[in-house]
């Protein structure tokens, strides 16, 4: 009798031979080695990460800004030669989907072959991309100046602002890359406090901190992509440490106190509070030139 | 939802109906990032291979011929970028997840508990480690095969390749995975 080779033992396993099914069936040696080849394939399953109930609007509410409202294809700028001034409506009514503002698609800096596949379809013209990237960091730094203002008020959170409409000269490189710094540094210290909330809390529940971590992620990842685009590897890998730190608590079960302290005892151990907090005043020297007073962080780590 | 519902939504959406592909998104996102997660082995990089294949999908739902079948035509879309994905990944050199991980010729067990738990440990460092061996079309083919289900035709056809290579492309997965596994198997 000839047994099964390993590769019909594969086809059986995945039922996609009749003739080394069969022979498995009437055979006790290629029926153990089956069973064994079974029991391997069984420990590749891994669990795929729950992505909750409301994911599909999640992923709508992505994928939607980036449809042409008018026909088939992405969104493009209504008109593709340099702009001189661009009003450019946030749309920051909604926590999670930061790529509304155009950021990502806008290109910050020069596209990495990686993204082309996401952006070649949306913008043509590199003055056009610096243009939108202005216009959407000065529409951000604007509305998280009145978030700031706001949560002053109210709470420490990163708050959600209304709707602005914000415009802007951005014939400029300069200003632009400027204003950049601005928003992720202003990014950056809304994680402070989510953060810093988060190492303090003295409460297990913390399903407010996880909704405003999640509201940060989506920005966080498309700063940190145009960070990698333009090499800028301190930020990036800033905000790398930052954006797992924030899937962590996000993915936090409500009612796991223990998988808290292990997040709480990873951000520490990583010292993530400090480093953002370093990053954030570096920008804004950089922003402001060497002569600018650093800013004091006053709030305690833990 | 029934198919006759299943058909208008669908037909609602290829006229360019963004209510109607709204509710084929929320349909089918789950299914898409199980399937983008499989693939890139990383959640971050499912989420905007998710992203990208249903911006693609609505791009190309004119040409999507309505007999098909919807999960199966995004399915494929899900696979074609994340391959996409997968290039740009491997062009950009070694990430995050291929930092060099020791490991050891034979594990120490000093008793039940940890026993179990380094195993699973090392099994699942094994199993990353061995996954990224995989050539794309390797790992393509095999996720299609033990996760997702898919037959060989099937993977053969997504792939563009044909029967033959994607069934060789399964075997060699399988045995590089094995090569990988086995040694820990034993062990237990």
């Amino acid at each position: 009798m000839t047994h099964c080779s390993d590769d019909d033992l594969v086809l059986h396993h995945y039922g996609e031979s009749p003739e080394a099914s069969e022979h498995v069936a009437a055979c006790v040696v290629c029926a153990e080695r089956a069973r064994d080849l079974a029991a391997l394939l069984d420990t590749v399953d891994e669990p795929v990460p729950d992505r909750g109930d409301e994911y599909g609007r999640d992923v709508w509410e992505r994928v939607q800004p980036h449809l042409d409202t008018s026909g088939r294809g992405f969104a493009r700028p209504a008109d593709d030669s340099p702009a001189k001034v661009l009003s450019l409506d946030a749309g920051l009514t909604r926590p999670t989907p930061h790529r509304t503002l155009g950021l990502t698609d806008a290109g910050l800096t020069t596209p990495a072959p990686h993204r082309g596949f996401r952006r070649a379809d949306v913008v043509r013209s590199a003055s056009v991309r610096w243009a939108l990237a202005a216009a959407a960091a000065v529409a951000l730094v604007a509305t998280s100046f009145v978030a700031g203002r706001l949560s002053m008020t109210s709470t420490s959170a990163p708050a959600v602002a209304p709707t602005r409409t914000a415009s802007v000269d951005v014939s400029d490189p300069q200003l632009a890359r400027r204003v950049l710094l601005l928003s992720v540094a202003d990014h950056l210290e809304r994680s402070d406090r989510v953060l810093t909330d988060i190492m303090n809390s003295p409460a297990a529940d913390l399903s407010v901190e996880q909704q405003w971590a999640g509201d940060l992620i989506a920005a966080n990842r498309l700063f940190r992509q145009d960070a990698v685009d333009a090499n800028e590897a301190s930020v990036a890998n800033v905000l790398d440490e930052l954006e797992r730190a924030l899937l962590d608590v996000v993915h936090q079960p409500s009612d796991a106190p223990a998988d808290l302290d292990q997040i709480r005892r990873r951000i520490d151990s990583a010292a993530l509070l400090f480093k953002v907090r370093v990053l954030s005043n570096e920008l804004r020297q950089r922003e402001l030139g060497p002569d600018a007073p650093l800013k004091n962080s006053t709030t305690p780590i833990s | 939802m029934e198919a006759g519902e299943a058909a208008v939504i669908l037909a609602r959406a290829r006229q360019g109906d963004q209510d109607a592909f709204r509710v084929l998104v929320e349909l089918h996102a789950q299914a898409a990032f199980r399937l983008a997660f499989r693939l890139m082995r990383d959640e971050r990089d499912a989420e905007d291979v998710v992203q990208e294949s249903f911006i693609r999908a609505y791009r190309r739902l004119p040409a999507f011929e309505a007999r098909s079948n919807f999960g199966t035509w995004l399915h494929r879309i899900v696979v074609n970028c994340a391959l996409d994905a997968l290039r740009a990944r491997d062009g950009r050199g070694p990430n995050r997840r291929e930092e060099p991980v020791e490991i050891p010729e034979s594990l120490a067990f000093q008793g039940p508990s940890p026993e179990r738990l380094a195993r699973s440990g090392e099994i699942r460092r094994r199993l990353e480690q061995s996954m990224e061996t995989l050539t794309m079309q390797e790992r393509v083919a095999f996720t299609l095969r033990h996760h997702e289900g898919r037959s060989i035709e099937d993977i053969g056809e997504t792939l563009g390749i044909q029967h033959s290579a994607a069934k060789h492309a399964v075997f060699r997965a399988v045995r590089k995975l094995r090569a990988a596994l086995a040694p820990l198997r034993r062990e237990a």
